[in-house]
């Protein structure tokens, strides 16, 4: 029975024409793999530079540098300026004079600090004051050791870090986020000051209006000793 | 992935076995074709060299005994196989002479043809059986024995020759 049952499946043979369907229909999917094969690089390409790009053109901190001159720069997870606002004349004018997008953080930093605009402001005993928005990450407490160490040679400079939350009006308002900072508090001092007023005065301006106002109050403690420590990070370069 | 040669190497080497695997599986000659089509188009796309062309073969029988298995457990496959059924698929493929056999191999649960077929006709031992199937060796043995006895209840012991249906490859253990 063994050979009858060999004999019988050695019956079953596969027809050509079922080989030549086979060979076709196999002929025909490897093509296809192969025309979908750039297609599917291509995407991934595509993917992974839209990631990339969001990436990189995601900013995770914020530097608002006020002085006269208010401006801000978008930093992102990779420590480079992504973007370079100007909140005032003098803000355009320091911005024409500088080349610092795509650069680190550090060395536009150190750019700003010594271009002539700004150097001229801190010699005139003007205010500079340095506000580290914090989108992302912990990369605001590191911006802020790094400013608050650039600065510490400046009398008249101080430097703290907000939440975006704290100061999340600030842009609806055309003020930059140091500038919109002191805002509030001259409102919270009752301070009657309309928005345009506070555009064109110098940081050193408004922190003398509210220092009077706090020096007339009561319990005033005067903004060196109040400024910064209603944060969640400040450092005083005094 | 293989080249084309390769590929009508594959079809020309083993093109009766795969039919002959479906034959034991399945009835429909559409599903045959789509198994055709899973099987050689896997070989080609296999990244991994065979050391031997029995490696090749093995293979070949593993890829194609899954391609059915997965058919036959999809949802609308999923009914029994009449006895006119069976009638019909030996009727049309083998000749009358060997229709009780087969009739009555097909007749047995889809595990035990399996079994038979590599053994009788592929002359595997029940160890590569294992191997091929991933099955204990004495799960086979076992799956071997009760199909001959299966296989002998059903022809009635008159069926002239005896082999498959006696135990010249039972569990040596």
């Amino acid at each position: 029975m063994e050979r009858q049952f060999v004999e019988a499946m050695t019956q079953i043979q596969a027809e050509p024409a079922l080989k030549e369907r086979t060979r076709q229909a196999v002929r025909k999917q490897i093509g296809l793999r192969k025309c979908m094969r750039p297609v599917l690089a291509a995407c991934c390409l595509l993917c992974l530079t839209l990631y990339g790009s969001w990436l990189y053109f995601t900013p995770t901190s914020i530097l608002s540098i006020d002085i006269n001159p208010s401006i801000e720069l978008s930093i992102n997870r990779f420590d480079r300026v992504i973007d370079l606002k100007a909140f005032n004349e003098d803000g355009e004018a320091l911005l024409q004079t500088l080349d610092v997008l795509h650069q680190s953080y550090t060395s536009a930093f150190e750019t700003i600090m010594d271009s002539d605009m700004v150097t001229t402001c801190l010699s005139e005993d003007q205010l500079l004051s340095v506000a580290v928005v914090e989108l992302d990450d912990q990369q605001g407490e590191v911006i802020l050791d790094y400013v608050s160490e650039c600065i510490c040679q400046h009398e008249n400079a101080y430097c703290y870090g907000i939440t975006s939350d704290e100061v999340a009006q600030a842009h609806n308002l055309g003020l930059s986020y140091g500038k919109y900072r002191l805002y509030l508090e001259l409102q919270t001092q009752n301070i009657s000051i309309s928005l345009d007023d506070v555009k064109q005065m110098t940081m050193k301006e408004l922190q003398q209006l509210l220092n009077q106002q706090e020096n007339e109050a009561p319990n005033g403690s005067g903004y060196q000793q109040g400024y910064g420590h209603q944060h969640r990070y400040g450092h005083h370069a005094e | 992935m293989r080249s084309e040669a390769e590929l009508e190497r594959a079809i020309t080497l083993y093109s009766d076995t795969v039919k002959r695997l479906c034959w034991i599986h399945l009835k429909n000659h559409a599903d045959t074709e789509d198994i055709f089509q899973t099987v050689f188009l896997k070989y080609v796309l296999h990244p991994a060299l065979f050391e031997t062309p029995e490696h090749e073969k093995a293979w070949i029988i593993r890829v194609t005994i899954n391609a059915c298995k997965d058919l036959l457990k999809s949802f609308f496959r999923r009914q029994t196989t009449s006895l006119q059924d069976i009638s019909e698929q030996v009727s049309t493929t083998i000749p009358e002479e060997y229709s009780e056999l087969m009739e009555a191999v097909l007749k047995l649960p889809e595990q035990y043809r399996r079994v038979i077929y590599l053994h009788y006709y592929e002359g595997y031992t029940a160890p590569q059986i294992g191997t091929i199937l991933h099955k204990n060796v004495n799960t086979v043995y076992t799956m071997l024995n009760r199909a001959r006895q299966m296989l002998k209840q059903e022809l009635g012991g008159g069926h002239s020759g005896t082999a498959i249906c006696g135990s010249h490859d039972t569990n040596p253990g």
